[in-house]
């Protein structure tokens, strides 16, 4: 099977003290850059990466995962203790973490945000290496026809996500794809609702929308409200809730195997994003779930499901950078400068000649994931004691950081409007009581489904049969009819079960 | 009541000076007469540099321009003596980066490594206005950008004439693009210039990373690829079946590959010339004494050992072409000769 040498070698690095000690500082940034809210550990990766400049490969990519490890749990704290959420790919823990919060269960929460990052990278780590002898196969499965059923896959959960307003929801999603179009469209060569400016060209930032619905709303939330973020005293009790939340993660395999798989194969197919994943995968817990009712109210399956996945997804995005030597997304894209910035060439030899190297990344990946959370820990006893803080102190700190992190992104000064104005419709979403998940699926997937299904068409000459020609696309297809026929059927019980109390 | 308008009114107020900061500042000066504008005669402009120079580059971090801007800094902070820092201003189809470069204070501290090609030639599309690439001034020349015929390895077809005679049986032909500020302006132009006539342009990639896959499943028939160094490891692997290199000489990393040229290939005038190139400008008005001084650090950073290994293990010293600003002007304005002749193929393309 496996020549299992340069794995050895690849851990031999991390028992050097010098590598171990950069490890654990690359978590460190990692977990500030992803506490603070917008600025996420990408940021961190492009400002570090020139620091690294002369350093052995090995060494740099131990540093260098160190940061992409951590990171994300630290973007998940601020969503479950403040409701803001530290970088887009977080914005789901909100929805079960904060209402925890809020019930005096910070640390139940935070217990099962830890074992669900540790788990969720762990098992992306081994469906990684699993795959590794036929990666390229696995990324070269999904094709534009497959990636349009993912996408109408995804679509669909918006009905699953409407939570009780079914009317509500579906408009906040058709609202959400109409955002998703803006922009210059290469597949029909136009552009639209671009207001003739450049600026709208490249369409509506993920991390302008991100940051304005949920960080800038939540700011104003603050200000108008003038409360402590919670007024109860959820401190962190010890390490007792904390160890009942990580145990209570092994009670939901389905859940986390699920958003787990989900979220590998979101790394692995190129086209599909971190966070779009990670909202798909809350939106399949709920489908799959028993306790459908307690979503959105602090249900432990929705925070498993939004992590897993996000941590999965980040080992996942190994493969086409390790196959194929593309970017399969965001993640892929900082590995692949951070190996090239090193004079090495990423691509399909590379597992041929330098094994080293990809065990190493492998490793360190997963490795960090799991040190850069258990570091996170020591900081969740101090982060939970921000809810206190007082409103004035807080809101100003928020917002700031939060649109200083969309600044960074592309130095747009438009972006930091762009996340005000989303700020103010996120707001006025809440208070007209419209979920805001429907409407940023239907912005992740709207555009996608829209772009896979012209590009099937064109790559099938106009023929139709292209959608149902893969096992896949029919396996898909078939989940999405299944989803259907589920929420039509629970919708029609609902409504006999509520006729027939009228009658009684 | 007016309490909780308080958070509102403080966002409108900063909103409004935001906005005053970052308002257009004085239109952009009248294009000075066609050819690249190489500065007059040299005054002494005064002591040069004198805080860090900054070089734009219109891509997001983490692409081979960014990649091969970060690498030069390091050796031309050596030259120059001052740092030299790289800042990402992606979006807007480069055009972004092009308006704020444009409008920077021409005193040599900014300057801009990008794409200048597909930055023209989406100009035939729609006339964008803050920019005027003609009045740029090149400082000096980095890299050439061979670009390669393949088909995917599990193609019927094995040569040209091949794709050329299934073309004239009525066989459609599929090529992947990302858009006329991408990669379809080098298929047009290839198809246009062999003779193609049954293209279809499956637009919607977003680069290399989703059309190579694309590609080697068979929803693509052929293809131009560039740079050539991106894409020599799928030739190596197997992935795609090279037909040639669009180049006078062949590559010495691809030796067993044949030029357009060797194969005869219909308009072969014309397919040597789209590779692109790529060099460093300074904006207009720039003193020539400072574009000058950069461009002998530039020459010599791209000889510095460090740079040349890092250049030589991804692959990028094969496309290296140092070259000063004159001789870069020259080349770039016979490319822009030859994308006009092709403006209204582009234009069909597109919709």
């Amino acid at each position: 099977m496996f020549d299992l040498s340069p794995v050895w070698a690849a851990l031999g690095q991390l028992a050097r003290p010098e590598v171990f000690g950069l490890m654990l500082l690359g978590n460190v940034i990692g977990l500030v850059f992803g506490v603070l809210p917008g600025v996420g550990g990408g940021n961190a990766f492009i400002l570090f990466l020139p620091l690294t400049f002369g350093w052995e490969p090995e060494v740099a990519i131990w540093f260098l995962m160190g940061m992409q490890g951590a990171s994300s749990f630290g973007g998940s704290l601020p969503a479950i203790l403040i409701k803001v959420p530290g970088d887009t790919v977080n914005a789901v823990a909100i929805f079960d973490g904060y209402p925890m919060t809020r019930r005096g269960e910070a640390t139940r929460a935070l217990g099962i945000d830890v074992m669900s990052n540790i788990l969720g990278a762990t098992i992306g780590a081994i469906v990684v290496i699993a795959l590794l002898p036929v990666m390229r196969g696995a990324v070269l499965l999904f094709g534009p026809a497959e990636l349009f059923w993912v996408a109408i896959m995804g679509l669909f959960t918006i009905a699953l996500a409407s939570g009780g307003n079914f009317l509500k929801g579906l408009s906040g999603g058709a609202v959400g794809i109409l955002f998703s179009l803006i922009g210059y469209s290469s597949v029909i060569g136009v552009q639209r609702f671009t207001l003739g400016r450049d600026y709208l060209w490249d369409g509506v930032q993920l991390i302008s929308l991100f940051i304005g619905l949920f960080a800038i709303a939540q700011v104003i939330e603050f200000c108008t409200a003038e409360v402590p973020i919670s007024r109860l005293t959820t401190g962190f009790k010890g390490f007792e809730g904390l160890r009942r939340g990580a145990v209570e993660v092994f009670s939901m395999p389905g859940h986390l195997l699920r958003s787990s798989a989900i979220g590998t194969l979101a790394g692995i197919i190129p086209g599909i994003g971190a966070t779009a994943s990670a909202f798909i995968s809350y939106s399949m817990a709920i489908q799959f779930s028993k306790k459908k009712h307690l979503f959105h109210k602090g249900n432990p399956e929705g925070l498993v499901a939004a992590n897993a996945s996000i941590n999965a997804k980040e080992m996942g995005s190994l493969i086409p950078a390790l196959g194929f030597g593309i970017p399969g997304s965001i993640e892929g894209a900082l590995i692949l400068a951070a190996l090239l910035f090193h004079g090495l060439q990423p691509g399909p030899f590379l597992l041929r000649d330098q094994p080293g190297i990809v065990w190493a990344l492998i490793l360190s990946l997963w490795i960090s994931n799991v040190f850069g959370t258990l570091l996170g820990l020591f900081w969740a006893n101090w982060l939970s004691r921000l809810m206190a803080v007082r409103v004035v102190y807080m809101a100003p700190i928020i917002l700031v950081s939060s649109l200083m992190g969309v600044y960074l992104v592309r130095s747009n000064i438009w972006d930091i409007f762009m996340a005000i104005f989303f700020g103010v419709v996120g707001y006025a979403l809440n208070k007209a009581g419209f979920p805001v998940v429907t409407f940023v699926i239907g912005f992740l997937l709207g555009q996608l489904a829209e772009r896979y299904f012209f590009q099937a068409t064109q790559i099938g000459l106009g023929d139709p049969a292209i959608f149902f020609d893969s096992p896949i696309s029919l396996t898909i297809a078939g989940i999405t009819a299944l989803m259907v026929v589920g929420v039509v059927v629970s919708g029609v019980r609902s409504k006999r079960a509520a006729a027939a109390e009228v009658q009684v | 009541m007016f309490a909780s308008l308080r958070p509102w009114m403080a966002a409108l107020s900063a909103t409004a000076l935001l906005a005053a900061a970052c308002a257009p500042s004085a239109p952009t000066p009248p294009a000075p007469p066609a050819g690249q504008g190489q500065p007059a005669a040299p005054v002494d402009s005064g002591p040069f540099p004198t805080k860090p120079i900054e070089i734009i580059v219109p891509f997001a971090p983490g692409g081979g321009y960014d990649a091969l801007a970060r690498q030069l800094a390091v050796p031309l902070q050596k030259e120059l003596g001052q740092p030299v820092v790289v800042k990402n201003v992606a979006g807007g189809g480069q055009r972004i980066a092009a308006r704020q470069f444009q409008q920077s204070e021409p005193d040599g501290h900014t300057l801009l490594y990008g794409s200048d090609t597909p930055l023209y030639t989406s100009t035939f599309v729609d006339a964008p206005e803050g920019f005027d690439i003609f009045s740029w001034l090149w400082v000096a020349g980095i890299r050439g950008q061979t670009p390669m015929v393949a088909v995917p390895s599990n193609s019927p077809y094995k040569t040209l004439e091949e794709v050329l005679a299934a073309d004239k049986a009525g066989k459609k032909l599929r090529f992947g693009h990302n858009g006329i500020g991408g990669f379809l302006p080098t298929q047009v132009a290839f198809a246009n210039a062999v003779g193609i006539k049954n293209g279809v342009w499956v637009g919607g990639f977003t680069g290399t990373a989703d059309i190579a896959p694309a590609f080697v499943r068979g929803d693509l028939d052929i293809e131009v690829w560039t740079p050539l160094s991106s894409t020599t490891k799928f030739v190596e692997s197997g992935d795609f079946r090279p037909l040639a290199v669009l180049d006078a000489k062949r590559s010495p990393t691809l030796p067993n590959v044949p030029t357009a040229r060797e194969l005869k290939w219909p308009g072969v005038e014309k397919l040597e010339a789209l590779g692109s190139q790529s060099g460093i400008a300074a904006p207009p008005k720039t003193p020539a004494d400072r574009v000058a001084k950069l461009e002998k650090a530039v020459l010599n950073a791209l000889k510095d050992p460090d740079f040349a290994k890092w250049a030589k293990d991804t692959g990028v010293a094969e496309d290296l072409i140092p070259s000063t600003g004159k001789e870069f002007g020259a080349l770039k304005l016979k490319e822009y000769g030859l994308w006009k002749t092709l403006s209204e193929d582009l234009k069909k393309a597109v919709n």
